[in-house]
């Protein structure tokens, strides 16, 4: 039952528009922020590769201010108030899920997700020192 | 079976919804009749485990509704008064959503289930579309076949046919007459000839409490050969209400048709017309005092 819940809610974050559109956002600051000067996140340092465990800790960690900010509350609140908002919770509540189930495996399923949203982040630093034109 | 005894629910505001409901409901088609606010709905919460009763008790078979939930759940198909679904998720992956939860755990046994209930409320064709944007009809029939997985022994429809153009109306019928006999289906509904047309069985609810309840055509017998009927004016409805007791009116053709209550035949242009439930349903309301907006 857990499993299931899980599955389905991984599947419906999936489908939702706004996971790519942070992905996205998230990517594309981080990519930026990596293989440009002009753009940086969180104050960086001239001297040092752009690829440095400093300059990626600096963007990651300022970026997950934002995805908390942003993802994490879309993320937080949509498993259970969704429910609500679409009058669904008269059927989920007349059928034999338990509450643990229920939470655990939305409260599970959306976590993945945020981390995946997060991943794009890290992936834009992957990618980004990786670009031809930068300086190795 | 199905006995309620003494149901009993204030809430918080003072509204008393439920003010000592007893019934017996034994399995078949059962018809619960009432305007709007008289308690239906709360009545229906209840017994599909939604809400807290303040008194009272409800059992099926032997199990006990009110502190024995997840039991009663195992055996549960409620399709609520109003219901949505997500966005961008097709019937076909939210019944089979709803199939699991309702402990259909073997996927071959599932997807067989899924598939069989898409075709019985013929939405098959219709199966990859999200539930969010079907019509009205559609949405009912959703509902419906959503509370059938699993072979319930009790299934509550709250006002179900609200809202439904006739032909959907109709098919929605048929597919409540095709639940099994030995299932308590219990239909809350506010539409006279939804009960006419469905129950073998009946109550009329108001203000909380059970009016009366009987055998449709029982109590339509009761009162057949003192239902008269006549068309007026509009103008002239005020001043009929006042020397006769009106059940309802009618528009026919444009012009207004009042059924009367009398023992005798009153003269003045009335003729004798027989019996119909929704006599017996104005009547039962008129004699406990229950106004209805008509």
């Amino acid at each position: 039952m857990f499993a299931h819940i899980f599955r389905f809610e991984m599947n419906y974050h999936s489908r939702q528009t706004l996971v790519y559109v942070v992905s996205a956002v998230l990517f594309l600051l981080s990519f930026l922020a990596t293989v440009s000067d002009n753009i940086g996140i969180g104050g960086t340092v001239s001297n040092i590769n752009i690829n440095s465990p400093f300059n990626v800790i600096v963007v990651l960690a300022s970026i997950s201010f934002l995805a908390s900010l942003i993802a994490g509350v879309a993320y937080a609140s949509s498993p259970i108030l969704r429910d609500f908002d679409h009058n669904v919770a008269e059927l989920f509540f007349t059928t034999r899920v338990t509450k643990f189930d229920y939470l655990m495996g939305r409260f599970c399923g959306a976590t993945i997700f945020s981390f995946v949203v997060y991943f794009a982040a890290a992936l834009g630093v992957l990618l980004g020192e990786l670009m031809p034109w930068l300086d190795p | 079976m199905l006995t309620i005894k003494d149901l009993t629910k204030t809430y918080s505001n003072g509204v008393q919804a439920l003010a000592g409901v007893s019934l017996e409901i034994s399995e078949g088609m059962f018809g619960l009749l009432g305007p709007n606010g008289a308690g239906k709905s709360s009545l229906m919460r209840t017994l599909a485990t939604l809400q807290e009763a303040d008194s009272g008790s409800a059992f099926l078979n032997d199990i006990d509704i009110l502190n024995n939930k997840e039991k009663l759940r195992q055996v549960l198909g409620y399709l609520p008064q109003e219901f949505g679904t997500y966005p961008r998720v097709s019937a076909i992956r939210m019944l089979d959503h709803f199939a699991v939860l309702k402990g259909i755990v073997d996927k071959g046994e599932r997807t067989e289930l899924v598939e069989h209930l898409l075709n019985e409320v013929n939405l098959w064709d219709a199966r990859k579309t999200a539930v969010s944007t079907y019509s009205g009809g559609m949405k009912q029939r959703f509902g419906i076949a959503q509370a059938l997985i699993g072979d319930p022994q009790l299934v509550i429809v709250d006002e179900p046919t609200a809202g439904l153009d006739p032909q959907e109306r109709r098919r929605f019928h048929n597919l409540l007459a095709d639940i099994g006999s030995d299932t308590v289906v219990i239909l809350s509904t506010h539409i006279v000839d939804d009960v006419s047309d469905l129950c073998s069985n009946m109550a009329i609810m108001g203000g909380g409490k059970i009016l009366m309840k009987g055998q449709p055509n029982e109590v339509i017998a009761q009162l057949d050969g003192s239902i008269y009927s006549k068309l007026i004016d509009r103008s002239a409805l005020i001043e009929h209400e006042s020397n006769y007791r009106v059940l309802f009116s009618t528009l026919v053709a444009g012009r207004t048709k009042i059924h009367i209550v009398s023992d005798s035949n009153p003269g003045d242009g009335f003729e004798a017309s027989g019996a119909s439930l929704e006599d017996v349903y104005f009547s039962t309301l008129h004699d406990n005092k229950i106004s209805v907006a008509s």
